[in-house]
């Protein structure tokens, strides 16, 4: 358990004439061996806005993902998406929600016309309305001239953005990304955000991802939930999340072991110094105070013939990240 | 009913476009029966003239077999295509829109059945360019389809469900080798019953009971309640196939 989790911000509560566009209330997952992957997770995704969920690898946000698409069920809670049950009503849910797979879910030996076609299809488009909405998709993402060619002939970005397509052909309530910029290049990345924000603002789509990338979410989100081992460790805006770390971050590159050993106790025994994380090789700590603090942190460097780069920030959603999902050398 | 029809159509017509649109794969699929058809009416030409042997001519004789073979051959591998949508991750994507989860197995299993019958048309007409005549007309052809048709399923359906069992593209491959060439040889499809070790099970195999039923549907004077009896038995086993594939897909999305 990763202990109470904090809203760093009031708590969102949508009225009951409109309701969130994810509504997560003490979910819980166990799997078979009793490995349990959600451990009471509540958290509520305003409409129109672009909610985050951040976490590591194995905190549950892909398992969260599954069972809000109705791709897996639940032991407990409940989940609204677009206000209908996903547990009562799956089918309602799937017609509601859009979801782009982590991985990959195109079928890479079909043209990505057929692709998208099939999944029209599939909800029911048909005719000139279909045709309109494929044409539309496949301009809007760029693959108009690619729409023949099978898509394992596709970059990385084009099958992205193909599988974003797919995700939003039958004009979905709810949008799910789930880590969308993974093994994409930066340039990919921006576009395929570019496009994810024009739909909030544009469409009032209501957009959940997940991601690793936190400045990304930092840039993106409204609203940031922090999952660790499988329960919300925080959540609130970044800007509230960050303002929560008031004083500076810190950081020092530390490559001898014993030197890093030493470095962090001395820092944990300082009064001025809030959190001590590690980022690989780098140590991060989180002060308080003026420039006295910042004297002592520097005093204990020296004492320890630190001469690795160091530098001092204010806190980013990175060092949220790192004090609430761990960071443990 | 309408949606389960629409979706395993819209299933089935999505794995016909990647058949149909490599050619090589098309041609070697409808041509792999021709070709063992050819060899086999070569080599085992002669035993058309042993005494009691049950039909003008070893052609004759073998296409019931070999149509029925080669819809074992060709559906047993269904499972993989099933194996590759898990993989890819089609499979989760089509679970989590609104389309009808029975038709994911019929989408499945409807073009192996197409296949099998286009594959049968393909050695009747190679049959009759042979000379081969059969007296038993359009009723013995269509009992003839319908067993292949309801053999190609049952095959499909067991590939699946294997499939979705050990989800291993290996044991899949190794298992359906093993499978398939006992159930092809100890059929009466390249020899008559009478020609065969009696101790041999072809009565048990569903093969024998395609062969069997065309044959006697396709000759002069068709023996109808043994056709009726191998159709009902096809029939049975084909249902208890695909049911037992049903309730495997279920067991796999209890498991995502």
């Amino acid at each position: 358990m990763a202990g109470e989790p904090r809203t760093v911000a009031p708590a969102r509560a949508a009225p009951a004439a409109h309701p969130a566009a994810i509504e997560v209330r003490s979910l819980v997952k166990t799997y078979p061996r009793g490995v349990r992957a959600l451990d009471g997770i509540s958290f509520s995704a305003a409409r129109g806005e672009i909610t985050a969920v951040l976490g590591p690898n194995g905190a549950g946000k892909s398992t969260l993902i599954k069972a809000m698409a109705t791709l897996t069920g639940f032991d407990a809670g409940s989940i609204g998406v677009d206000g209908v049950d996903v547990r009562t009503r799956p089918a309602e849910v799937r017609r509601r929600i859009g979801v782009v797979s982590q991985s990959y879910s195109s079928d890479p030996s079909a043209t990505g016309y057929d692709n998208l076609r099939l999944q029209a299809r599939i909800y029911g488009l048909r005719g000139d309305r279909l045709r309109a909405r494929l044409h539309e998709l496949l301009d809007w993402m760029d693959l108009g001239s690619a729409a023949g060619r099978l898509v394992r002939t596709y970059s990385g970005g084009m099958r992205r953005r193909l599988e974003l397509a797919m995700g939003l052909v039958h004009e979905p309530a709810v949008l799910v990304l789930d880590e969308p910029t993974a093994a994409v290049d930066p340039v990919a990345a921006e576009g395929l955000w570019s496009l994810v924000t024009e739909l909030c603002r544009d469409r009032r789509m209501s957009v959940l991802l997940t991601t690793h990338q936190l400045d990304e979410a930092d840039r993106l989100a409204s609203w940031v939930v922090i999952l660790n081992q499988g329960a919300v460790v925080v959540q609130g805006s970044p800007q509230d999340l960050k303002e929560e770390l008031s004083g500076d971050v810190v950081a020092v590159r530390l490559t001898d072991p014993a030197t890093a050993r030493q470095v962090e106790a001395a820092m944990k025994r300082l009064a001025q110094v809030r959190n001590v994380a590690w980022t690989g090789a780098e140590l991060r700590a989180d002060i308080q105070g003026d420039a006295r603090a910042l004297g002592s942190v520097l005093e204990v460097l020296t004492a320890h013939s630190v001469t690795g780069p160091v530098s001092v920030s204010r806190p980013s959603l990175n060092d949220i990240y790192f004090r609430h999902a761990g960071g443990h050398r | 009913m309408k949606a389960v029809a629409e979706h395993s159509l819209l299933l089935s017509t999505r794995q016909l476009r990647v058949f149909t649109s490599r050619s090589w794969y098309l041609v070697a699929t409808l041509a792999q029966p021709l070709i063992w058809m050819v060899f086999l009416s070569g080599l085992l030409s002669g035993v058309a003239r042993l005494p009691g042997f049950p039909a003008a001519s070893y052609p004759q004789f073998l296409t019931p077999g070999m149509a029925a073979v080669g819809a074992m051959f060709g559906s047993a591998w269904a499972g993989l295509t099933m194996l590759m949508d898990l993989e890819r991750g089609v499979l989760d994507r089509l679970l989590m829109s609104p389309v009808r989860r029975v038709a994911i197995i019929t989408g499945n299993l409807i073009p192996q059945a197409l296949i099998a019958v286009v594959q049968t048309l393909v050695l009747l007409a190679a049959a009759l360019l042979l000379g081969v005549r059969y007296p038993g007309g359009p009723v013995g052809l269509t009992v003839m389809t319908a067993a292949v048709v309801l053999l190609a399923l049952t095959v499909a359906a067991l590939s699946n469900t294997l499939a979705l069992r050990v989800r291993s593209r290996e044991v899949q491959i190794t298992v359906i080798q093993l499978l398939i060439f006992p159930f092809a040889f100890l059929s009466t499809a390249f020899m008559p019953e009478g020609l065969m070790a009696s101790w041999l099970p072809t009565a048990l195999n569903p093969v024998s009971w395609v062969v069997d039923a065309s044959r006697t549907a396709l000759s002069a004077q068709p023996d109808w309640p043994a056709v009726w009896l191998r159709l009902g038995l096809l029939t049975a086993v084909c249902t208890v196939s695909v049911l037992t594939a049903v309730n495997a897909f279920r067991s796999y999305q209890r498991s995502v």
